[in-house]
């Protein structure tokens, strides 16, 4: 009994001593998000944001004519592997271009993005069908409506 | 809650959704919302590549606003290259507004 005694004060300054100074982890990567929570944009993306607004349209457009030169050499590059005698090291390097060039298309289109924004460009025409019947123009509301389109990811993901 | 078309209907506007998935698919999800504005899809990706909003790594459309004017212009673009980025129907409506007024 004496010694559960003893051993009361010493929880109580050891929960105090976690107040006053928290252990590193707990404050890990948090920044102004609750660390439950993870946060919808990283730190690093948001520098990445702050450059692409800044951007002109030309050097937009010196990027991207750059990432297409880039995308036709690794496309290059890649047919002359799969050519090759099929060794394991070769595979490895195929699916490190492979990689690397779903990376450069992907930025690709959103230079691609980027430069319609700028341009206020005319919006491309098309033709799919829909779900109320029958299939549905782009052209058909010209110079009757506005119109909204909402790319989304799947069917049954919240939107 | 989710996007209706009667929220936009103030704007003369007509709002169509687009995604990669088939046209069967897109008609179960939008009955079982309710839905009152078409939704399209867009099997080979052409349109979704053609407005710039194609997204390598899933093979899907990311999530994307496009708003286009009785002329055909893009007034407005709203991209969210962050799957799990919110953006309330509020904002939608507040941007949507904005735009078209600017003319």
């Amino acid at each position: 009994m004496k010694r559960m005694v003893s051993v009361r004060p010493l929880i109580s300054l050891w929960i105090l001593l976690l107040f006053i100074s928290p252990p590193a982890v707990w404050g890990q990567g948090t920044g102004p998000y609750s660390p439950f929570e993870e946060p919808l944009i990283s730190e690093e993306e948001l520098i990445q944001k702050k450059k692409w607004d800044q951007k002109t349209q030309l050097e937009l457009q010196q990027e991207y004519d750059h990432l297409k030169q880039d995308i036709s050499i690794m496309e290059k590059r890649l047919d002359q592997l799969r050519g090759l005698t099929r060794l394991n090291q070769d595979q490895y390097r195929e699916k490190d271009i492979l990689d690397e060039l779903t990376y450069i298309k992907q930025r690709e289109l959103t230079i691609l993005g980027k430069l319609i924004q700028g341009q206020s460009m005319a919006a491309p025409d098309f033709r799919l069908p829909g779900t109320l019947g029958s299939e549905v123009t782009l052209q058909e509301f010209r110079g009757k409506k506005n119109v909204l389109l909402v790319f989304y990811l799947f069917d049954f993901s919240p939107t | 809650m989710h996007l209706t078309q009667t929220q936009f209907d103030r704007f003369d506007l007509q709002v169509l959704a687009i995604s990669a998935d088939q046209p069967f698919s897109q008609k179960a999800f939008s009955d079982k919302l309710g839905l009152d504005f078409p939704l399209l899809s867009d099997r080979d990706r052409k349109v979704t590549k053609a407005y710039g909003v194609y997204d390598q790594k899933r093979d899907t459309a990311q999530r994307a606003y496009f708003l286009i004017d009785k002329q055909g212009k893009i007034l407005w673009r709203h991209v969210m290259d962050n799957p799990k980025e919110k953006f309330d129907i509020q904002t939608l409506l507040k941007s949507v507004e904005e735009n078209l007024s600017e003319k």
